[in-house]
Order: structure tokens, then sequence, then C-alpha cells
């Protein structure tokens, strides 16, 4: 039970941290004119190297928190770190490493879909001003952020996640690696 | 077959919370009432958190500013310096010409916009995120008799309306923003204002008839009507005329008179066209 509890503790602790640091440092720190997107960032490497069930549930769970503080319709950022985390999973099939250029590569890429894809499905629920101003322009400029800061959150996940939930031989990265 | 139905069974995951994230976002979209209550409290919940990690980390987001925002300071400061002196002139004249309009508004039984009730408040900060570009949040809430739809001043001139409000913080809504909506008098002729995107101007695109004084440098304020605003709020001057969109009448581009990109502190005006 108590070990139980130690996994969702560190799984939580690096949500809390990600979730806290997107909400007050990065509300206020604009590198390129935009702020980085850390709750989709934690999707894309809980994706490539947890438990896909529980890489999914988790970040859900921060994509929901998220929602929470925003103006953004309730349950879309949810929506969309659960597809990328899923999503994610299938690119990792390819890869035996989850660190290198590759994987910034991937993390750029799919960071920029996530964004366009966050709000092509807000404007579908009635929030078209998603999608004015340069969306595009923005998406790339939150991924370059995504994939600067790749890995100190690769790590930050891996410790969290690896360590903690998922630790069976579900992973394909360690898989892989056998 | 272990990876066949381990397979089957993260796609059943993946449904179930494809799922819950469209029924809260089809809830969000109706606003039930106990979920945005829950919103509320979650929000007024990690407001402490939020405020207490913004102090430990402004010496850092003001060093960011100041390397990055410095020379943008110094020609503002050059700027307002500048215009500091032009009002100091103009002052003497306005004390005069608000007295007669008070003395006036008395006789008449009208309301002077001064005697509204105000809540000031600072601006925390931009909102988190990426898709927020014509809101701020302040550091006042409900507990300080702030409402939604209630008009933001700064300088007193209108700069946003608040949108939602918690216990202790609430989202403005810039008067920049293309949803943004105001009812002002250009000339005698009662319009509607809206957000461009511009920070520095709005625009009555429904034609004013040809046939109405306007011209350049006109001071505009707020109506009264057709909005939730209080009339008599200033918003700044006709910056120019132009063909309506319709074809009919004219369109007015009308030049803030506050800065709604940068603001530090404003005043929420405690006024609901329920309650006045």
């Amino acid at each position: 039970m108590s070990r139980f509890l130690a996994e969702r503790a560190r799984v939580g602790l690096v949500m809390a941290v990600l979730f806290l640091l997107q909400v007050t440092f990065f509300a206020e720190v604009h590198p390129l004119g935009v702020a980085p997107e850390l709750p989709l960032l934690f999707a894309i490497h809980a994706g490539r190297v947890g438990d896909p069930d529980e890489a999914m549930t988790a970040a859900f769970l921060l994509g929901l928190a998220y929602d929470v503080v925003l103006d953004t319709p309730l349950g879309l950022w949810a929506l969309t770190c659960t597809v990328v985390a899923f999503a994610v999973r299938g690119f990792v099939e390819t890869l035996s490493s989850e660190t290198g250029l590759l994987a910034r590569s991937s993390t750029f890429v799919v960071s920029a879909a996530g964004v366009v894809g966050f709000a092509l499905a807000g404007d579908v629920v009635g929030r078209e001003d998603l999608v004015r101003g340069g969306v595009v322009s923005l998406a790339l400029r939150v991924a370059l952020l995504n994939a600067l800061l790749s890995p100190l959150v690769a790590r930050a996940v891996r410790w969290g996640l690896t360590t903690g939930l998922g630790r069976g031989a579900t992973s394909p990265v360690r898989t892989a690696r056998r | 077959m272990a990876s066949v139905r381990r397979g089957g069974r993260t796609r059943y995951r993946l449904a179930l919370l494809v799922l819950t994230a469209l029924t809260l976002l089809t809830l969000d979209f109706r606003g039930v009432g106990p979920l945005q209550s829950a919103q509320h409290g979650a929000r007024d919940a990690l407001d402490p958190v939020r405020r207490g990690l913004a102090t430990v980390f402004r010496p850092v987001t003001n060093a960011w500013h100041g390397i990055w925002d410095y020379g943008h300071l110094r020609d503002e400061n050059e700027q307002l310096r500048a215009e500091i002196q032009d009002l100091q002139g103009a002052r003497i004249a306005d004390e005069g010409a608000a007295a007669t309009l008070s003395a006036l508004q008395g006789e008449l039984g009208m309301p002077a916009t001064s005697s509204y009730k105000r809540v000031v408040a600072r601006v925390a900060s931009g909102m988190p995120g990426n898709f927020a570009r014509n809101l701020v949040e302040i550091e006042q809430g409900t507990d300080a008799g702030i409402a939604p739809g209630m008009a933001v001043t700064a300088g007193n001139a209108l700069v946003g309306r608040i949108k939602t409000v918690d216990r202790r913080r609430a989202t403005v809504e810039l008067v920049t923003s293309p949803d943004f909506v105001v009812g002002v008098y250009i000339g005698r002729e009662l319009a509607l204002a809206r957000g461009t995107g511009d920070p520095g101007s709005i625009q009555v695109k429904e034609g004013i008839s040809a046939s109405t004084e306007v011209s350049v440098g006109q001071p505009v304020l707020t109506s009264g009507q057709r909005s939730r605003f209080p009339p008599d709020i200033p918003i700044g001057r006709v910056a120019g005329l132009g063909d309506a969109a319709t074809g009919i009448g004219r369109s007015v581009t009308i030049e803030l008179s506050g800065r709604p990109d940068e603001l530090v502190f404003v005043s929420v005006v405690l006024f609901t066209p329920e309650g006045g």
C-alpha cells in the first residue's frame, strides 16, 4: 500500500510542479512571445515512457487541471492531452530512445500538432476566437519552446512514471533495450 | 494474445477518457451550475498557492521584463512626461467644466459617473496559456463586490469588462477583444463600438449617418444604452472616418485613451443595470 501511494505521489509531484510552473512563472515569462505548454509536453513524454493506460489518465488529469484555471472550454486540454499521450505511443513503437535529436524533433511536431488540434477542437465547440490571429505561428513557437524544455521534462516524467507507475514490461523503450 | 488484450484495454481507456472530456465540454457549453461552482471552488482553493508562487518568482519575472522591455519602457516614460505637461494645462479648464456638469446633473436628477463606487485592483499577470490574448487577471473578486459585466477603467478610461469572477480573482475582457461591444455616442447618434484586436483602437462599423456631425479628435464616451455600462465613461477620441462595411453611412475609428496592453492597476465600476 505504501509503495502504491509512493508511486502515485511521485507522478503527482511531477504533475503539480509542471502545472504550477505553467500557471505562475510562464504566465509572466514569455520567451519568443509565447508560453510553453507544459501539460502538452507532459502528455508527450508520459506517452513515451509510461504504461499507456496510466500515461493517458495522468495526461487527462493534468489537462483537466489546466482547463480549470483557463478561460477556454472545460475539458478541451484534457481531451487534447489524452489524445496526444495515446498518439505518441504509435511514434514510440519505432524509436529506440526517448532522447536525442529524433526525440526532440518528434516533440516539436507533436507539440505543434497538439496546439493546432486544441484550437481546431475549440473552434468546433464554438470558440472560433481560438483560431484567430495566427494559430500556426503560435503553434510553431510553442513547439520550439517545448522542444527546448523537452530534456528537463523528460527526466522529470521518467522519474515520476517509470520508477512510479507503469514499471512493467509494457514500455517499448524498455523492451527495445532488453 | 496478452498484447492484443492489452491493446484492447488501452483503447477502452482512451474511449472512456475521450467521452469524459466530451461530456465536460458539453456541460461547460451549457453552463451547468454545479460544474461552474466546482470550477470556481477549485480556482479559489488554488489562488493562495498562485499568489505565493508569484511572489517567489517575482525577482526572476521582474528581471526578465527589465531585460526585454527596458527600451520600450524608457521611450514610454519620455512620452508620458510630455503628455503630463499637456494635461496639467488642460486640467484647469476642465475643472470649471466639471463643476458646471455636476451642477447640471444635480438639477436634472442624473447620477454623476463619479458617484459610482469603484474598487481598485492590481493586475495579477497575463492569463496562463497562449489563448487568452485579450484577457487579464485582477486580484479582486466577489469578496469586493465585483460581478460579471462590470466596467473596468484605467486612468478613468474604459479598458474592459469583467468576464468571470471568483472570490478573490476576476478575469477582464479587454476592450480590444473582437468580442467586446459597447454602446457609445458619436455626436448625438447612438452606436455600437467593437474591438478589433488592435491594442490602440476600436471601431464603429455600423454606419453613422452622413448628417451626424463627427470630427477627428471628438471625445467618445459610453452611452449607458445598448450595453451594461453606466453612461459617460471616457473611451477615447475619434481618430478616423471611413466608409461603412454595409455601404450605408460612415464607420468611425476610435483611438483609446486607456492602454489595455499596459495595465498595472485598474478600477472596477460597481454598477450593474439591475442594481445601479
